[in-house]
């Protein structure tokens, strides 16, 4: 399909029947992949087979005071979901709070393929996941906003003084952290069986690898040191050790258990222009973050 | 329309009138008659700011003007769309330009669509000769008339002594007559005339400092590195729209409402952030009905059609439709088959 695009305004989206708060934006990408099957003796196609199609929704909202993330629970029960449903809707442009959708977009069985969280000291701590689906349908669904039909309901979303700690790397330790940055990302591929078109299943690509950013500002120089250390023979290098991660932001809670390791440190900025120093530190880990 | 005369009377910033069979000189005022006259507007309004019962002011104006039913807020919300109507006419003329029936019928509208935004308004107007602006605003006229109306020898007709008011309203009346409006500016400067001085010595026709230009002289200047613009434009329209005053007005608004179209795509692209790069839908939350409104605008023709292709679609079923039986998705895929059999013959 050409990448013609469609705006929307005054949107609600809801997962699971649950109104997504804080939601900002979301994109949809729908591909519909065509197999044409030829025969000798004709130029035409003898049919055009149509590949399932495929459905891929990115949400993006800002973390609420009190309220969960879109992805919770561990890795792998959220990994075996392959049923969540997705309800966008649009409504009258001039209304104060959506009421009455006048179109929905229906997206059933979807299954998580990629989360991203960004706690950042600019702006609101946001929560970006990315489904992915076979189904979708226009209409089929309703979201009604929540509140009542003049000001809606109102909270407060979580900014930088929502961070509360939680277990850090050494190097972290004291460090003036400016953003926290969490992500994973898997592949889902279509299990399918005969008799039946749509795939049966969706199974997750493992390992997953998990990623967790952090950015300070730069007090001194990174403290890591590099070094090719002689190695007793038959023995396992001990320069890189495995830490724990576990990240609170009043309520929620990222944890990447205790097999992070640190793969980059990136020594930044200080520009002439007077921008400061950052220090970026980049850990991962595999098959494990629970989120709460 | 003496296009030829018109050119010398804007080049050398002078013209003749005749006024009871007697010829004058008339001079285009200069930067310092113009500011000495402006002193005296200042002047008028200062001196009379709170003499209020001879004068009617701007917010009695509007009070005056509802309480006689003459204008009211509905009137400027009708007037305001009136206005966008004979935007949106002039875009279709330009669009429809190499149709001569759709040409004809548009231009009747745009015609009778003009006359009525005079008619508005000169309504809206009927007091604004009553207010202490207006009064002004005179004062400021009849000065710049006064320094700028000569004998053929020379000498001044007005001195500071002697300003006869028949005469002086005489001249008004003839200078008005002689004023170039913006339309007949723009004829002046597509004339093979002009554009043989004009194509010599682009805006250094005029001595410098720009400042002593006339008005007329400025106004030239710009309306001719206009139309240079259009000509030198990637997307140049035909010669044809570019002589048509308001097929030309529809071609300059069709591509500043979608270059405004592209800068606001741009900007929610840029605040939402490069993760939709490739999203055939976005929906995008806004705090009001005005930036709700701006977002659907967004979208083009093809664009809004299948908004409410969709919308009719999903409201024809309670279970919903699938996506791939929606008609424009459908006609995608019909394109795509095609495509592949042409690639394949």
């Amino acid at each position: 399909m050409p990448n013609y695009r469609v705006f929307f305004a005054c949107q609600a989206v809801a997962v699971n029947n649950t109104f997504v708060e804080g939601a900002q934006s979301v994109g949809m990408t729908t591909t519909f992949d065509l197999e044409p099957i030829f025969q000798l003796g004709q130029l035409d196609p003898y049919d055009v087979i149509p590949v399932t199609p495929n459905v891929e929704v990115t949400i993006s909202r800002a973390l609420v005071d009190g309220g969960t993330t879109l992805f919770n629970g561990n890795f792998a029960t959220v990994a075996a979901n392959n049923s969540t449903n997705i309800c966008l809707s649009v409504g009258d442009d001039t209304a104060p709070v959506l009421k009455s959708p006048t179109f929905n977009v229906f997206i059933e069985e979807a299954g998580l393929t990629s989360v991203s969280y960004k706690l950042s000291t600019e702006g609101a701590f946001t929560e970006d996941v990315t489904y992915s689906a076979n189904k979708k349908k226009a209409g089929g669904c309703q979201v009604i906003a929540p509140g009542d039909a003049l000001h809606g309901i109102s909270g407060h979303v979580k900014m930088r003084q929502y961070y509360n700690g939680g277990t850090l790397p050494p190097p972290l330790v004291g460090q003036r952290i400016s953003s926290i940055t969490i992500g994973a990302s898997f592949s889902r591929e279509n299990l399918f069986e005969l008799g039946r078109y749509e795939p049966y299943y969706k199974f997750v690509n493992f390992p997953i690898e998990v990623t967790c950013e952090f950015e300070v500002i730069a007090t001194d120089l990174d403290s890591i040191a590099v070094a090719e250390t002689a190695t007793a023979q038959c023995a396992s290098p001990q320069d890189n050790p495995k830490v724990a991660i576990v990240i609170n932001a009043c309520g929620n809670s990222w944890d990447l258990g205790d097999q992070c390791r640190l793969t980059s440190v990136t020594y930044g900025g200080g520009d002439a222009g007077g921008g400061n120093a950052t220090i970026t530190y980049s850990y991962s880990t595999y098959n494990t973050l629970t989120v709460s | 329309m003496d296009i030829e005369s018109l050119v010398y009377k804007i080049i050398t910033g002078y013209y003749y009138i005749t006024i009871d069979d007697t010829a004058y000189k008339v001079l285009h005022p200069t930067l310092k008659i113009k500011q000495h006259a402006h002193l005296l507007y200042s002047d008028a309004m200062q001196k009379n700011k709170f003499d209020s019962p001879n004068w009617i002011k701007d917010r009695d104006k509007d009070n005056i003007l509802l309480s006689n039913q003459i204008w009211s807020q509905t009137q400027e919300t009708e007037l305001e769309a009136f206005l966008k109507k004979l935007e949106d006419m002039k875009i279709e003329l330009y669009l429809k330009f190499g149709d001569p029936i759709m040409k004809q019928k548009i231009k009747q509208s745009l015609g009778s669509g003009k006359k009525e935004v005079h008619k508005m308004h000169a309504k809206k107007m009927s007091m604004d000769h009553m207010t202490l602006e207006s009064y002004a605003h005179n004062l400021k006229n009849e000065q710049i008339i006064i320094s700028t109306v000569f004998h053929m020898d020379g000498t001044p007709v007005f001195t500071e002594k002697d300003v006869g008011a028949d005469l002086l309203e005489s001249f008004i009346g003839a200078i008005a007559e002689n004023s170039i409006d913006m339309d007949i500016l723009r004829v002046v400067a597509r004339s093979d005339i002009w554009r043989s001085y004009w194509d010599a010595a682009k805006s250094n026709i005029f001595p410098p400092p720009a400042y002593d230009w006339t008005d007329e002289q400025r106004l030239l200047i710009n309306i001719s590195k206009m139309y240079d613009s259009v000509r030198e434009h990637p997307e140049c329209p035909e010669e044809g729209v570019i002589d048509d005053d308001d097929a030309l007005d529809g071609w300059i608004l069709f591509n500043k409402r979608r270059a405004d179209k592209d800068r606001k795509k741009n900007k929610v692209m840029d605040a939402i952030g490069g993760k939709y790069k490739n999203a055939n839908e976005i929906f995008v939350v806004t705090h009001s009905a005005e930036e709700s409104q701006e977002i659907f605008a967004m979208n083009d023709a093809s664009g809004m059609a299948q908004i409410r292709s969709m919308s009719k679609a999903a409201n024809s079923s309670t279970e919903g439709v699938n996506w791939a039986e929606l008609p424009h998705v459908k006609a995608e895929l019909n394109g795509q088959i095609q495509q592949n059999n042409k690639r394949r013959k």
